[in-house]
């Protein structure tokens, strides 16, 4: 199979997951024992008013039924009304997506630079720094990205204010303001991910490095700058890409924490405020939400990763 | 804070701009005169006062946008609102509103009795607190601007459901009610602000802006209130401390920070925390049917450690429904049921159920420190031999449904405090807020009829809200622990914080510092 043939079948794997992840949701919220209408309502609601809020929202019908007509819109683009606010769900979740990505977008391009960076110098400068670098992974890996993000606030928000302690702000009020909104969120949900990326960096380039086709080319003259920075670093990127692609994932899972510690209006704060109130729709719009962005990121991967492996094609 | 949004309006904001510019503080988002930004720990469900909750800081949405027809005053006055006055008739079975003359929705549209008989319907059919309105039989104009309601049995808790918490009273426009589905992200009311629906991104910020046609336009203190729901407790402080939040909810246990961060602190008697006892017939576990063993469960708290461990100088250990200051307070009913395990173990023994109580408490959410008052409650129950289990809930969505399954006895509760007729009436009669299991206890619903006949503030009316207190103290229907205050923080930029007890923190009475 040529590399679009093998694009394409990965690219239609991954689109079944968007109709798997959603109907995953939706079941699970339907069994669960939460029920917005009481939740609404309150204690005191009488069975004339359940009943009556319960076919407003259509929850009356039989689950089956509910599950096939949000899978028949959803199909033309529809994801349904709030059942709280009766907001479209496209409505709430537009302006949050911006939000989210650019906090998991933000993370990923920190710590794949930053890891790659830090990774192929641990491996090029000798023993010292991969012990630290050994050292700081596994700090990066056991120390919460809550707990970082706390102490971020603390140092940089309140006690130096560099960077605004909570709080977004839209690129189109000020790409300044958004930038510096964004910092100390993106260094606490990135920061995990750049020691891992460092550390499977630093273990394929020093593969790569001690090689017998490394040797080969350091026989045939080939300086060091061209050996690490020309052939090992590009033989050691598609692992390393894979692995931040898994990061990313978790990153996203992350986020959800991360906004609602930073104060950020994304889609992570929405989807526990929703799953709180059992306000389904707006949980599984964000499912879907959510499983496009793991959808684009894992194609993106794969194309990268073909681009820089022929192996992989 | 720092969260903007302005999608039609490519400009940068000048406050934060400067800030921005200055390079050094994030401060002045919100802390111009005429932007208050306010933090709350949660975000409304809807927008729509038909169904909004109340307490703090559910109600702080409906009060910015919808003027009630009665208006509490922080003393707890009664002062007109859309009615200019009100008055019952002489056999009690009327109540009749006249109404404010001029004034307009946030629309436009002016306010005429139909109107407000409209918002009464429709409040009474579909509102979340109906009991308000549980005894009117007919609601109807009876002039240009008066509506009358008529009772089935005499009720005196209406201003109180037509008042700015009682959200019965916050009346919706015309075409907010033709379209009701809008309600929920937009308002239609005749409050001094209206909601920015542009601005505005639900469950994390809520912008308010001046409503063109309030009638009283001096007292919109601010050309905009923003409402920034922060559930973090330790970003909740940060934006207090660079500014970012000129007013919060506070929390006890944050109360210290905040004094060493120089916020102004405001208190007062909010709600009670304990055990409600939903089993009174003893369905469910027998034992909970025999006073004694109710009693037992008071004897066994150790009210006061609780209160000084958990609440610190914002809790005071109780037994009451009421606190201080509201008439049906009690102060001998303090000293009802003082920590003493050894009665209690006594009183399961002549009960014939020592060692023998067992049963699953479910915990309502948003109780304050919930889970560590539960645990002290069921350890100090452990040292008199009653088995309890906690049963965690994480939503109110999650907990109704449990409630309503009739399979668990008991629950731990918030109760806001308000008037003690609102105690009897949604604790112990029949029908009650409360009364899941659906209990009926003959000589409660007695003294809730013999405060219905008085008015409250009166004498006559005191006595009779002392006499329920008495009976649901000495009867043991619940297990009151503590009565907590609830806390603002605040910025020194911002003055009119003061509150009582009930009214609850109103962010229409907050002001710019002179």
């Amino acid at each position: 199979m040529n590399f679009l043939g093998t694009l394409a079948s990965r690219t239609l794997g991954s689109l079944a997951l968007l109709i798997v992840v959603p109907t995953i949701t939706f079941f699970i919220q339907g069994l669960s024992p939460s029920n917005v209408v009481k939740g609404l309502l309150g204690l005191d609601a009488t069975p004339a008013q359940i009943a009556d809020l319960n076919h407003r929202l259509g929850l009356d019908q039989p689950l089956m039924l509910r599950y096939a007509r949000w899978l028949a819109n959803a199909a033309t683009g529809d994801l349904g009304t709030s059942y709280t606010n009766h907001q479209s769900v496209q409505q709430i979740l537009a302006p949050r997506l911006s939000v989210s990505l650019s906090l998991i977008l933000g993370a990923l391009a920190v710590f794949t630079i930053a890891g790659v960076v830090v990774g192929v110098m641990s491996a090029t400068q000798g023993r010292v720094v991969g012990r630290v670098l050994d050292v700081v992974s596994t700090i990066g890996v056991a120390a919460p990205n809550f707990w970082l993000a706390v102490i971020l606030i603390a140092l940089f928000g309140v006690a130096l204010p560099i960077f605004p302690a909570t709080g977004y702000v839209f690129f189109s009020d000020s790409p300044r303001l958004w930038l510096l909104s964004l910092v100390l969120p993106v260094v606490a949900l990135a920061f995990a991910g750049i020691t891992a990326v460092a550390k499977q960096t630093r273990d394929q380039m020093m593969l790569a490095i001690h090689s017998p086709w490394a040797r080969t080319l350091r026989a045939n003259g080939a300086s060091e700058v061209s050996i690490v920075y020309k052939h090992a670093l590009r033989n050691a990127a598609a692992p390393v890409i894979t692995i931040a692609g898994t990061i990313f994932v978790g990153a996203l899972s992350g986020s959800v924490v991360i906004e609602n510690i930073f104060v950020l209006p994304g889609l992570g704060s929405q989807s526990l405020a929703s799953a709180l109130q059992a306000d389904l729709p707006v949980v599984q719009g964000i499912a879907v939400y959510f499983t496009i962005i793991v959808v684009v990121v894992n194609v993106v991967i794969d194309i990268a990763a073909a681009i820089l492996n022929p192996k992989v094609r | 804070m720092l969260t903007t949004r302005a999608p039609h309006r490519r400009r940068v904001r000048g406050a934060i701009a400067g800030a921005a510019l200055a390079g050094a503080t994030f401060a002045l988002s919100g802390a111009s005169a005429e932007t208050l930004t306010i933090a709350a720990t949660a975000g409304p469900t809807t927008l729509d006062p038909t169904t909004s909750t109340n307490g703090v800081p559910s109600v702080w949405f409906p009060n910015l946008s919808y003027a009630a027809l009665i208006h509490r005053a922080p003393d707890g006055r009664s002062t007109p609102g859309l009615a200019l006055d009100w008055a019952y008739s002489q056999d009690r079975l009327s109540f009749v509103m006249n109404l404010r003359e001029g004034v307009k929705f946030s629309d436009g549209s002016p306010m005429t009795a139909a109107d407000v008989v409209n918002w009464l319907k429709h409040y009474k059919e579909k509102g979340s607190f109906t009991a308000w309105l549980g005894k009117v039989t007919d609601i109807s104009a009876t002039g240009p601007m008066q509506v009358t309601l008529k009772l089935s049995t005499p009720d005196p808790m209406l201003p109180y459901g037509l008042d700015q918490d009682g959200m019965a009273g916050d009346v919706v426009g015309p075409s907010g009610l033709a379209h009701p589905d809008t309600l929920g992200s937009t308002t239609n009311g005749a409050g001094p602000y209206m909601i920015d629906p542009k601005a505005t991104i639900l469950n994390s910020q809520y912008v308010y802006v001046k409503n063109p046609y309030y009638w009283a336009p001096d007292e919109q203190h601010w050309d905009k209130v923003v409402v920034k729901i922060i559930s973090d407790g330790n970003a909740l402080m940060s934006a207090l401390k660079t500014g970012q939040v000129q007013v919060a909810e506070g929390a006890a246990t944050e109360a210290a920070e905040a004094e060493g961060a120089g916020l102004k602190i405001i208190s007062a008697p909010s709600a009670m925390l304990g055990m409600y006892i939903g089993d009174i017939d003893g369905k469910i576990v027998p034992a909970l049917k025999d006073v004694r063993v109710r009693q037992a469960l008071n004897f066994a708290i150790d009210r006061k450690g609780i209160a000084e461990s958990l609440y610190g100088k914002y809790g005071k250990p109780t037994t009451q429904f009421v606190p201080q200051g509201i008439g049906g307070y009690v102060a001998k009913l303090e000293d009802f049921y003082p920590y003493d395990p050894k009665k209690a173990k006594a009183l399961l023994a002549e009960a014939g159920f020592a060692d023998s109580v067992k049963f699953t408490l479910v915990e309502q959410p948003a109780v304050s420190s919930g889970d560590l008052l539960a645990q002290a409650m069921v350890a100090n129950w452990k040292d008199v031999g009653i088995d309890v289990t906690l049963k965690p809930t994480d939503s109110f969505a999650t907990y109704v449904p449990l409630m309503g399954t009739q399979k668990y006895p008991a629950t731990t509760l918030t109760f806001q405090y308000s008037v003690q007729l609102t105690d009897t009436q949604q604790l112990v009669t029949n029908p009650a807020l409360y009364n899941y299991m659906g209990f009926t206890d003959a000589k409660a619903n007695a003294l809730a009829e013999a405060q219905r006949r008085q008015d409250i503030e009166s004498p006559a009316g005191v006595a009779a809200a002392e006499a329920s207190e008495t009976y649901m103290v000495e009867n043991a229907f619940l297990t009151p622990v503590v009565s907590v205050d609830a806390l603002l923080f605040a910025t020194k930029g911002v003055d009119g914080l003061k509150f009582a007890t009930y009214p609850w923190p109103d962010p229409t009475n907050w002001k710019p510092a002179k």
